[in-house]
């Protein structure tokens, strides 16, 4: 159960990220998973224990034991860089083609992961990546879960906040007003690539550091974890909960990654038919999504307009 | 104070704008008319940054900013509105003016973040001005609806009003009573007035509504074919006889 919240908490910080993209600045993102997985690396390769193998016969080591901190600052950077650099050349193209540019990285990024052995060790994954505070509370136990929980939680909470704060600033208007229409925004003398670029860079510190939570979370990663379904399922979360609104996007994370996928883990399984509830999990969310997109075509928990308080 | 020179515009094989001059004056009122296609949308086009011209210059205060970013050219104090009004649909009428003032230090991330006394500050000043701005324009009672409830005469207000906020130093109005009633149309025209005289404004207006641009403007450039057909008062416009051709056809 704790380990639900705490993965459930970790999807819904992507969500908040995709928020920022796409709900806040109308930036078309297929990469989500490519940003998740570099900082679940960048945070695995520098907390995990330093580990041994042979390679075409040459001993190398991944690893780098270093603080969990570190790891979570360091996947921050790196997935905001990453963010950074294909910001260059696609913010100021058309939505479609950042679209195409970032499921096309993401999924480059897999593969290397898969191939770069030296650096990733490829489809064996890495393990023994230490949790906060391990010398307390030793690995696999209760008390080490809620340790972790609490650590996710909290990022959670400060994420949403510095999200919905920037959402009512005059820096979240004019990315509002970019969603809306970018060239009324750059008449009205707002550089839109440079803020375009600061909201896709925001979404991929988010991602990097939702990453790192999910290396130690999970305490071994591979690449097989950063298939391009979970960036679907994050524009599922978010079309479901409301976009460019950030209880939507924690609603949609909760509902979809929480009920549908995360909870149907306890049904008892079929007898002859271990296939059947997996296969059925995204037939659920498939069918929730065109409930929803009829009924409630702004999603659960619509954005509204702000109105500005006058109490001065 | 804008000067635009020899300025062409090519789009594939047809050329837009060909060898076009103008020259609108410090706090004066110019207005561009000519028939469909002449080409006075993609000449107000090249002028804020949307299009590279493919030859010219145009000039600002004595400033180069040929080929600057529209922002950029914003920011030196052309503002622009649309032929067809194109305001932010699901942000309120207060935040559609607010969008619009210059030098907002909430608009960088960190501070936006903080939202320190001196952004709070600002806010509530640019709050007050948008109060003003919203109750010239009749529309302070709707000042918290989205922008998507107005009528065709509401919007351009609004668009007005926002480039209003950017406080600029030159108005380039493409249309402004497209779609505006009769008497909203008689608004706005008044409206152009005052800005002009009480912000000394200058004013660069393209507009097909000939009682408009007859009743407002001193001096009145007529563009056909992507040139520059003639230049002078409304009189002198009403009388020549290429304007006559240029817009009903050569006499049989």
């Amino acid at each position: 159960m704790i380990g639900i919240i705490t993965v459930v908490a970790i999807f819904c910080i992507l969500v908040l990220a995709l928020n920022i993209r796409w709900g806040y600045c109308g930036l078309l993102d297929f990469g989500v998973a490519g940003f998740f997985l570099i900082g679940a690396y960048t945070g695995a390769i520098l907390i995990s224990a330093p580990s041994e193998s042979y390679l075409f016969g040459v001993r190398h080591t991944v690893g780098f034991g270093l603080a969990w901190p570190i790891g979570l600052i360091a996947s921050a950077v790196t997935s905001g860089f990453l963010a950074f650099l294909i910001g260059i050349p696609t913010l100021r193209l058309r939505g479609d083609y950042l679209a195409i540019v970032t499921i096309g990285v993401a999924e480059i990024l897999r593969y290397v992961a898969i191939n770069e052995r030296w650096l990733t060790r490829g489809v064996q994954g890495i393990r023994d990546i230490k949790r906060p505070f391990e010398s307390f509370f030793p690995a696999a136990s209760l008390n080490s879960d809620i340790v972790l929980l609490a650590l996710t939680l909290s990022i959670l909470a400060f994420f949403f906040i510095i999200a919905s704060r920037l959402y009512r600033s005059p820096f979240g208007r004019v990315l509002r007003a970019i969603r809306e229409d970018e060239v009324v925004a750059s008449f009205l003398g707002k550089p839109v690539s440079h803020f375009k670029m600061l909201g896709f860079v925001l979404g991929g510190v988010y991602m990097g550091v939702a990453g790192a939570l999910f290396s130690m979370y999970t305490t071994a990663i591979e690449p097989y974890q950063f298939i391009p379904t979970y960036t679907f399922l994050m524009w599922a979360c978010l079309i479901v909960g409301g976009s460019g609104n950030n209880w939507g996007a924690i609603l949609g994370g909760t509902l979809i990654m929480g009920l549908f996928i995360q909870a149907t883990r306890f049904l008892p399984s079929i007898p002859g038919q271990h296939q059947l509830i997996p296969a059925l999990r995204y037939i659920a969310v498939g069918i929730l999504l065109i409930v929803v997109l009829r009924l409630r075509p702004r999603g659960l928990l619509p954005e509204k307009a702000i109105k500005t308080r006058e109490t001065q | 104070m804008l000067k635009a020179e020899e300025i062409v515009k090519d789009f594939g094989g047809l050329r837009a704008i060909n060898h076009c001059s103008i020259e609108v004056e410090k706090g004066s009122i110019v207005g561009l008319i000519g028939p469909n296609g002449a080409g006075k949308t993609t000449l107000f086009n090249v002028i804020t940054g949307l299009y590279k011209p493919d030859a010219g210059r145009v000039i600002f205060n004595e400033e180069d900013i040929t080929g600057l970013r529209p922002d950029q050219i914003c920011q030196k104090g052309i503002t622009r509105t649309f032929q067809i009004s194109r305001e932010l649909k699901i942000m309120t009428l207060l935040e559609n003016i607010m969008l619009g003032f210059k030098d907002q230090s909430g608009e960088k991330l960190m501070r936006g973040i903080l939202n320190s006394t001196s952004v709070k500050e600002q806010e509530r000043r640019n709050l007050e001005r948008s109060f003003e701005i919203l109750e010239a324009m009749k529309l302070y009672e709707l000042r918290n609806e989205s922008a998507a409830i107005l009528s065709g005469g509401q919007r351009k207000m609004l668009e007005l009003g926002q480039a209003l906020a950017t406080e600029p130093e030159m108005l380039l109005l493409d249309e402004p009573t497209a779609g505006a009633t009769a008497s909203e149309t008689a608004m706005v025209v008044t409206f152009i007035r005052r800005m002009r005289e009480e912000q000394g404004l200058t004013i660069l207006i393209v507009e097909h509504k000939m009682e408009v641009i007859m009743g407002i403007c001193d001096k009145i450039i007529v563009m056909n074919y992507g040139e520059k057909l003639m230049e002078g008062s409304a009189e002198e416009v009403r009388k020549n006889k290429q304007v006559r051709e240029a817009y009903l056809g050569r006499g049989a």
